[in-house]
């Protein structure tokens, strides 16, 4: 009866056994360490570990397993982001803008984007904007993504690491020591 | 009449090269003759002064350290150095607007000689100056 209340434990959670690494207990898949103060068997350990589990995913919202999955979609997105970043402003090679010089500087409207409007060396000069300015952009972007990426891992951590509070007190209220 | 012509040709010689001898000048006329672009690319272009917005004629003024247009053009521009070194031989003159400039004036020829370096091109100009007081 154990047993068959056991399986159903183990069918009922979200995650397939199958993702649990052979020879460890659902708690140790989490880094969370779990020692029955009562001396509770291996078994009523699993199942109350599962049942702790369980409750925990309701509590929190979340679920370690779909938050592993979620983690690793992020990364993929975050590749994918810094991937889109570096070919940001790749084409932009043209077109240059007026800047730096304050009005009425001699030295500073020397060879001016606006000096060079229409004559052969603006296009040269152009060029050179239009390559620095896809350089900067394509640094902002990559900064940004960065920065995205981060703080949906800073999310997916917080969310794991209440859960590991939800599931160890639940493990506590039924005698067991628990470390994470 | 041999003595007569050495001391001709000695003054003569003499004045063609202090013309614009700028030994104690402190306010000086400038001219630029060639200025040539060049970008990071390799591409250079000689062109003529103007077509890079150079002023025909800057005054340059090694006390106050400022470099301007001459009221007769009208163009109102100015730019201060930060630096200038004088010596017997040459007037240096460094600054900074949207980049850094260098110039060089050889103070016994009055030759000018300059280069403006911007983030990915540099200019490069040649000229003469002679003191204001003509």
């Amino acid at each position: 009866m154990k047993k068959i209340l056991l399986l159903l434990m183990a069918v009922a959670l979200p995650v397939s056994v199958s993702t649990l690494q052979a020879g460890k207990t659902l708690a140790a898949t989490m880094d969370v360490y779990v020692f029955p103060s009562a001396g509770q068997d291996s078994s009523k350990q699993s199942e109350d570990e599962a049942a702790c589990y369980k409750w925990a995913v309701g509590n929190t919202g979340s679920d370690p397993f779909n938050l592993t999955k979620q983690q690793s979609a992020e990364q993929q997105q975050a590749q994918t982001e810094m991937q889109t970043a570096e070919q940001a402003g790749s084409g932009r090679t043209g077109g240059g803008v007026v800047r730096g010089a304050a009005a009425g500087a001699l030295i500073g409207e020397i060879a001016s984007d606006d000096a060079g409007k229409g004559a052969a060396w603006g296009a040269a000069l152009g060029g050179v904007r239009g390559r620095r300015q896809a350089a900067h952009a394509q640094q902002e972007a990559k900064q940004e993504a960065a920065g995205q990426a981060e703080q949906r891992e800073q999310a997916t951590a917080t969310q794991l690491e209440n859960f590991k509070k939800a599931f160890s007190v639940c493990l506590e209220g039924k005698d067991y020591m628990v470390k994470y | 009449m041999k003595r007569f012509l050495l001391v001709c040709t000695a003054l003569f010689v003499g004045s063609a090269v202090s013309a614009d001898n700028l030994a104690g000048v402190t306010e000086m006329v400038c001219s630029t003759a060639r200025a040539q672009i060049c970008f990071e690319t390799g591409e250079c272009f000689a062109l003529a002064p103007w077509e890079l917005n150079i002023p025909d004629f800057v005054v340059i003024d090694t006390k106050k350290k400022t470099i301007r247009t001459t009221k007769s053009s009208a163009q109102n521009r100015s730019t201060a150095f930060t630096r200038v070194e004088i010596d017997d031989r040459s007037i240096t003159l460094q600054g900074v607007d949207v980049g850094a400039f260098s110039l060089v004036i050889d103070v016994v020829t009055g030759r000018l000689t300059g280069a403006i370096a911007r983030d990915g091109l540099s200019v490069s100009v040649f000229g003469a100056c002679t003191g204001t007081k003509l």
